[in-house]
């Protein structure tokens, strides 16, 4: 009798125990495939606001290139060939000499222009000679203006850019550069890039007649730049005040943007 | 039962030896256990055919669980809080197994008084590990997880032998047959669970390397 009433106790104890821990298996079963419906969920919809983020930022600079090369066309190549038409209309015997040698040179104006807006578009240069060499060479046809002085100081470590990277950055120099040449009535222009402590700084400062930050940001395309440097996963600032100059300053994280070339 | 739990020893042994080193290392440990059990398992019944007593056996091969688990779940938890509390537990357990074989369950008794503790922690333990698995969950099926058919072994077991043991101990040392049995037939599903989940950690890692 005694035994009859331990067996029943252990048999029920028993099923209790297996009915419980089956249940807490199932159950956990249940909510693990629920965190992980939750979990990919959370995961594409980062990975759609990056994207539409970087779409944005890519149609945004997409615009602003289409509107920078309608504009170099429509003030200069477009105006250098009207003059030239107008050269060749009015071409007379007693002026021929002189108007020929005036359509040649606009001729050749507009040539060298539209070459400009090829390498403006283009990026083969910075993928052929890498980032240092391309910042150098765009600081030295500025100089060679006799306008301007230019300092450049880098110091990347070794560091060697991804080549879509390398592109992106040297682009932002070309506009913070055009900028300047447009705008600032600058002297000296100073170029720093520099790699520490997992981060790239490269800072572009002029002497020129400055602007209010504030209200001028628009007008110098600097969203431009600052979507670039945010497609790098980093972030483009700007200091100026009327009469003291101004500086761009990127600040970009070095292994989103850079990997390390081991000498 | 008892020669099919042998067959299932061997099995699993012949498995973690030739997934040795395809395994990560939490997984190598839970080989070396399937082995270390199965040798104990011939050892002790060997010893019992010759000399009829053989709980010392049983002795050793706790003092050798303890820190193989320890290992096992340090590795799996990783986690900087858990790490302390997990040393100084399993440590203080370590430390009780040699005072009850010392002073308290001879080596001639079955040290049932450190089986309970360790179950317990192992219970614990391998819930742990469930929920950081669900706190970090994986595009992975959980089903073909190695870490959770490990975990679910561990628990199931170690639940059962917790709920055998306390019952041997209630009863002063004896235990009925149906408790035997169910604890024989827990041990069969337990190793092969334990020998599935590591043929799976070998099949993860060579998809793994694969990739």
């Amino acid at each position: 009798m005694q035994d009859n009433r331990e067996l029943l106790i252990i048999s029920i104890s028993v099923t209790v125990l297996m009915l419980l821990l089956c249940s807490f298996i199932v159950f956990f079963v249940l909510r693990y495939r629920q965190r992980q419906n939750e979990f990919e969920n959370e995961k594409r919809m980062i990975r759609l606001e990056y994207e539409r983020e970087g779409n944005k930022a890519l149609l945004e600079m997409s615009d602003q290139t289409m509107k920078a090369i309608s504009q170099e066309i429509h003030d200069n190549v477009g105006q250098t060939l009207s003059l030239a038409k107008l050269q060749v209309n009015t071409l007379t015997t007693e002026n021929q000499e002189e108007h020929k040698k005036f359509s040649n040179e606009l001729l050749t104006r507009a040539i060298q222009d539209l070459r400009d807006i090829g390498r403006l578009l283009s990026g083969n240069f910075v993928l052929e000679n890498g980032l240092e060499k391309s910042i150098r060479r765009e600081l030295d046809m500025i100089e060679a203006s006799g306008k301007i002085k230019c300092d450049f100081i880098s110091d990347i470590n070794g560091h060697k850019f991804e080549e879509e990277h390398e592109v992106i950055l040297f682009r932002c120099a070309q506009e913070s550069l055009n900028n300047i040449l447009k705008y600032a009535k600058a002297s000296q222009i100073s170029l720093q890039l520099i790699a520490s402590n997992g981060r790239l700084v490269m800072s572009i400062a002029d002497n020129g007649i400055g602007f209010d930050v504030e209200n001028a940001v628009k007008g110098l395309g600097i969203r431009n730049v600052q979507n670039r440097a945010a497609i790098l996963g980093g972030t483009c600032h700007l200091k100026s005040s009327p009469g003291h100059g101004c500086k761009v300053l990127f600040d970009l994280p070095l292994q989103h943007a850079v990997s390390k070339i081991e000498n | 039962m008892n020669t099919f739990l042998l067959l299932v020893y061997l099995v699993g042994s012949v498995v973690a030896l030739l997934s040795w080193y395809k395994l990560t290392t939490p997984f190598r440990l839970a080989a070396l256990f399937i082995v270390v059990t199965f040798l104990f398992d011939l050892m002790a019944r060997y010893i019992r055919f010759e000399f009829h007593y053989n709980m010392w056996v049983y002795h050793i091969y706790n003092l050798l669980l303890i820190p193989i688990f320890y290992f096992i779940f340090r590795l799996m938890l990783n986690l900087k809080g858990w790490r302390t509390w997990l040393e100084v537990v399993f440590f203080s357990l370590f430390t009780w197994a040699i005072l009850n074989s010392l002073f308290f369950q001879s080596i001639w008794e079955m040290p049932s008084y450190v089986v309970i503790p360790f179950n317990l922690m192992v219970i614990f333990c391998s819930l742990l590990v469930l929920r950081k698995m669900l706190d970090e969950p994986i595009q992975i099926h959980l089903l073909k997880q190695s870490q959770f058919w490990f975990c679910t072994a561990v628990l199931l077991y170690q639940s059962c032998s917790f709920f055998y043991w306390t019952i041997y101990n209630f009863l002063g040392g004896e235990s009925s047959m149906l408790l035997l049995k169910l604890n024989l037939a827990m041990c069969i599903l337990y190793y092969t669970t334990l020998t599935y989940s590591v043929w799976l950690n070998k099949k993860e890692n060579m998809t793994a390397n694969a990739r």
